[in-house]
């Protein structure tokens, strides 16, 4: 350190054993000492005995989000073959892309390789993946492009909102405003990502649409969703956020949390990452969730079921990975056909059931993906004319 | 570093440099560089990116790494270095940068952060090793300053269970870090 008295590490110790209590009387000294030199000193080791700066920066500290920070950085990152049975690895220069087949109960790994690809021939058109892409209509009479830089909503030749760098914002200033009705549509084969007029961060999934009125009401925020969103709540004192799935509703304060309720599936499904959300089912039953749970209510019947999750799995599509676990491949289908905008088939009703876990980056064409299910050697596919045909592999 | 943590962690990874001592490392000092971070850049999603960064540049170059003692300045030079390429990158953050040099008063900014972000780290290694319910309590009323009646509603517990927990909180974190407030 040459001009300071201490080095760092000495100093940190000494103020981590003068919280822990452990100081020992000629260490205190020291540092008292050291706290004289300046009043900078003084007044920096003051700020650790109060209450407000120590727990104001824990909470801060605490808020970082390692899980989803880990799951990002493990699939960027290039592995050693790790030693453990039955595990086939191939090398490549992309990150790892993996399947694990849970059919027969045995597990392989692979790692993509971008030299080879067996489906070339039997694809006569490979889909290209979706992007960002979606519009605003307007009280339901105009529809405006939210990807073209040039977009502006004006309501009584006021700027409400507009759209840079291929994503919405609104004004802050649009209280005084006469209300709009704001429709967000994000058509399948695309994403969407955007602020809401209350500071909340949304993301929203392929075939999705969000709607609410603004400005905001004063008492709440209400907001209307089909198809699944992430969403990041700003926190307002005594204005909750309520979000109507036509299913069942959504109410929260502060959070960030994924909710899926697509037309097309059995159930609405909501994992929270952080905070706490309040379901309120279509009987009015009401039930609390704590992050790392998620509770999916069955359409039809109503019932409830909560487990525990990793939320950053659910969370994945927004960070450009497509990431399921143990799920049926009529259910991976569906999520695939949102995504490229391709329709589907099987070619029998038994190959719906196979369940599969995979972690892939979204962003690549169809087949590369279809290839690492077929890596599995329970199912072929086929694509033409934009329709995936599921077969069994006879091989 | 703090003489309790001595460097098991940073010293199987140099020894073994296997992906199962990277992920303990990534554990031990994510949140700390993310804390170091936060006092250079606005955003916790930059500082996170920036953090994930510095350590996939460890996992590339891991065959250099020799010395575990090192380790965490590394790290944090590392996170720094980034900081501050970001910073650069981005004018409109000039008078921040400004501001940074104003703050290099008596140890330098940077080590200043950097000895934030370890007795942090030493506070929360404490706090993470309560038993579960006790550290969700203790987070809930402590660090999100929830009001026991409102604990109790978010984990679905009596206010009963959520004074218990708190007690126990309080007395496990209070032997071990005595000079401490923990009033609310």
């Amino acid at each position: 350190m040459g001009k300071n008295t201490f080095d760092k590490d000495y100093l940190t110790y000494l103020i981590s054993r003068k919280i822990e209590g452990t100081i020992e009387p000629e260490e205190l000294r020291e540092l008292n000492s050291w706290s004289e030199k300046s009043e900078e000193n003084a007044m920096w080791l003051a700020d650790f005995e109060g209450p407000d700066y120590i727990r104001e920066s824990l909470t801060s500290f605490d808020s970082f989000d390692e899980e989803a920070a880990w799951q990002r950085l493990d699939a960027s990152i290039v592995k050693e073959e790790k030693q453990q049975p039955r595990r086939i690895a191939m090398w490549i220069k992309v990150a790892a892309v993996l399947v694990l087949a849970l059919f027969s109960g045995s597990t392989f790994y692979f790692i993509k390789n971008t030299d080879r690809n067996p489906l070339a021939g039997i694809i006569a058109d490979d889909v290209k993946p979706g992007v960002t892409n979606a519009y605003l209509v307007v009280d339901e009479n105009s529809q405006i492009s939210l990807t073209n830089d040039s977009s502006r909503v004006v309501v009584a030749d006021q700027l409400i909102a507009s759209v840079d760098q291929g994503t919405l914002h609104y004004e802050s200033d649009i209280k005084q405003l006469p209300k709009q009705h704001h429709r967000i549509v994000v058509p399948e084969k695309s994403e969407y990502h955007f602020t809401l007029p209350d500071g909340s961060r949304v993301w929203l999934n392929a075939g999705s649409s969000l709607e609410y009125d603004v400005p905001f009401a004063d008492s709440a925020r209400n907001l209307t969703l089909q198809g699944e969103m992430y969403i990041e709540v700003q926190k307002m004192s005594g204005k909750r956020m309520s979000i109507d799935t036509h299913y069942g509703k959504v109410v929260v304060t502060g959070t960030q949390f994924n909710l899926q309720a697509y037309s097309n599936e059995e159930k609405v499904v909501t994992t929270l990452a952080e905070g706490s959300v309040i379901y309120v089912t279509k009987t009015g039953l009401e039930r609390m969730i704590q992050p790392g749970q998620q509770i999916s209510v069955d359409k039809t019947t109503n019932d409830i079921e909560v487990s525990d999750v990793d939320p950053g799995m659910y969370a994945s599509w927004k960070d450009g990975r497509l990431v399921v676990d143990a799920e049926s491949l009529d259910k991976i289908m569906r999520n695939l056909s949102r995504w490229y905008g391709i329709n589907y088939q099987f070619e029998s009703e038994r190959l719906k059931d196979i369940k599969y876990s995979i972690n892939v980056e979204k962003y690549e064409n169809l087949s590369s993906i279809l290839e690492l299910i077929e890596a599995t050697g329970k199912v072929k596919f086929t694509i033409e004319d934009n329709t995936v045909t599921v077969n069994i592999n006879n091989s | 570093m703090n003489q309790r943590s001595k460097n098991t962690s940073e010293q199987s990874f140099v020894d073994s440099k296997s992906y199962e001592s990277f992920k303990v490392l990534f554990g031990k000092y994510f949140k700390s560089l993310c804390f170091f971070a936060m006092k250079y850049l606005q955003s916790m999603e930059a500082a996170e990116d920036v953090v994930q960064d510095a350590f996939r540049e460890l996992w590339e170059k891991r065959s250099e790494v020799r010395e575990s003692d090192k380790l965490p300045i590394y790290l944090y030079q590392t996170v720094k270095n980034k900081c501050i390429n970001l910073i650069r990158k981005n004018k409109s953050q000039e008078k921040y940068l400004e501001w940074i040099q104003h703050n290099q008063l008596f140890v330098t900014y940077e080590d200043k952060a950097m000895i934030e972000a370890e007795i942090f780290r030493e506070i929360m290694f404490h706090v993470d090793a309560l038993p579960e319910k006790s550290r969700e309590v203790f987070k809930l009323s402590y660090l999100h300053k929830k009001k026991e009646q409102e604990i109790s509603e978010l984990l679905n517990v009596s206010v009963n269970t959520v004074k218990t927990h708190k007690m126990r909180a309080k007395k496990a974190l209070q032997a071990k870090l005595k000079h401490l407030s923990l009033d609310d």
